[in-house]
């Protein structure tokens, strides 16, 4: 990967003016592109669509980080300044109740699941009490083997994925052979190394579908097919939109995996709705355990994405 | 290279797998073509018992990605397959759904389901490759001449298959 995080706000600033119609959120997130009807691929080999299919995409993925460094909040207000002024002013009250900072993901489909991966080892990380946090952040990980076992995957399908994270939220607090405990400037580049970043992802999307799998009754009246709306039977749901790389996670998927993981999230919708107070900006909780020994993760919510909020406005520097 | 340690260690265990317990009724083999290059497998596919393709063996190369299981594997029937599904492609690389992540969709008509994700394997992979070998797939038939040849005279599609099969035996 070629970017340079630290261009980031300036080349968010440069996006501003353009396309600013609809007065909507800008989100580079998103599914896979839509297509005309299958009649206009008829004169096209499937190598030719296939082709086509995979330069609409990757136009579709901007070059951005997996997960850049924390960036003042002001870099996200100069996305919005020539648009909608409901977004600057749900911006200016996020900044004002306490959110300095944003640290962007890139809009692939999965960054709910980084988000929120990213965001749980940093608060492990930060808190009071690591020792103990890492210990039940580890034996929740463990006892999630079991699950993601009774949901029929194989061991050794997950085993090289579940290792990653353990080590990574082991290396917090126990150091590596080379001697060193986990820093935020190593967290950060190792959630750039897809290698490392897309294993954790892929744990999580399985330990969701497990959960999901594992309990049927409460979730099956929430499965709907996302395009279509249509109910789904559990195990499609979840081959189809859980277990599949690149998919969007919507409610469901949060609940289920931030329950596994046992962990208090807490999402800011940045909605572009106007709720009484002006700018007020909504937060959906998922509320998972009391006494917690980290504060609850807090993801911005854009239409199609998720960022990572942080009352801090840059990132801490390794000492 | 780091960032193939992953998939070389998942492409041992699937390996250790499949030689340990064999494929479900000793359907197929498959192994790397050289214990120094993991990436590079070879397999054979049984010809699937009750169907013209019965009595053949059909070697497939398979070749693993860095970032396996994160992306799936190509696989190249060498030769080709003489297959009425758009998935045989006439150069014997095969192109179903579930060897394609989700998003990225060559046919733009396949359901989300059965797509490539590290749930997948070899085995799960060359699995539905046999089952499409015994059952052709006439709504998703690229090959017109071989479809038509398959609704149209059954047993003539037949004979083609079977001969072909024979060529590929040498006899």
């Amino acid at each position: 990967m070629s970017e340079k995080p630290l261009d980031e706000s300036v080349s968010a600033s440069l996006e501003a003016p353009k396309m600013k119609t609809t007065g909507l959120p800008e989100v580079d997130d998103g599914g896979p592109p839509q297509y005309a009807t299958s009649n206009d691929f008829e004169p096209l080999t499937p190598i030719q669509s296939f082709e086509m299919n995979q330069s609409l995409l990757e136009d579709a993925i901007p070059d951005r980080p997996l997960i850049a460094p924390l960036v003042p909040m002001a870099a996200l207000r100069a996305e919005y300044e020539g648009g909608s002024q409901v977004f600057v002013k749900q911006i200016d009250w996020l900044t004002e109740h306490g959110y300095a900072g944003i640290r962007r993901t890139r809009g692939d489909g999965d960054c709910f699941y980084r988000s929120l991966a990213f965001a749980w080892i940093g608060r492990i990380m930060l808190s009071k009490d690591t020792p103990l946090a890492v210990m039940s952040a580890i034996s929740v990980l463990e006892a999630s083997q079991p699950l993601l076992e009774a949901a029929g995957f194989q061991r050794m399908v997950f085993e090289d994925f579940y290792d990653c994270l353990v080590s990574l939220i082991n290396e917090i607090i126990t150091p590596e052979r080379d001697g060193r405990l986990l820093t935020p400037a190593i967290l950060l580049e190792a959630f750039n190394s897809p290698e490392v970043s897309n294993s954790i992802v892929v744990y999580l999307r399985l330990l969701t579908s497990a959960k999901i799998r594992a309990d049927p009754d409460e979730y099956a009246a929430f499965l709907f097919h996302p395009e279509i709306g249509e109910p789904m039977e559990v195990r499609d749901f979840c081959e189809s939109f859980v277990e599949a790389v690149g998919k969007e996670a919507d409610h469901v998927q949060m609940t289920a995996l931030t329950k596994a993981l046992k962990v208090n999230v807490s999402v800011a919708y940045l909605d572009g709705h106007v709720h009484g107070e002006e700018g007020k900006v909504d937060f959906v909780q998922f509320k998972n355990v009391e006494d917690s020994t980290i504060d609850p993760v807090v993801l911005l919510y854009r239409p199609g994405h998720y960022d990572i909020l942080d009352q801090r406005s840059e990132d801490a520097l390794d000492v | 290279m780091a960032s193939s340690r992953t998939a070389v260690n998942r492409l041992m265990k699937e390996y250790k797998q499949l030689t340990s317990q064999g494929a479900p009724d000793g359907m197929f083999t498959a192994g790397p073509i050289s214990e120094s290059d993991m990436f590079a497998w070879e397999a054979l596919i049984m010809g699937p018992k009750d169907t013209p393709f019965e009595g053949g063996v059909f070697a497939a190369k398979l070749t693993f990605p860095h970032d396996y299981p994160l992306s799936p594997f190509k696989m190249k029937f060498e030769p080709p397959l003489f297959h009425p599904n758009s998935e045989f492609y006439p150069d014997g690389t095969v192109c179903i759904s579930i060897l394609h992540a989700p998003g990225d969709d060559p046919t733009m008509y396949e359901s989300a389901s059965e797509r490539w994700s590290p749930v997948q394997s070899v085995e799960k992979v060359i699995l539905s490759v046999i089952s499409m070998l015994a059952e052709p797939n006439l709504e998703s038939g690229a090959n017109i001449d071989c479809c038509k040849l398959y609704r149209d005279n059954k047993a003539e599609y037949e004979r083609i298959v079977r001969q072909s099969v024979r060529e590929q035996l040498g006899l």
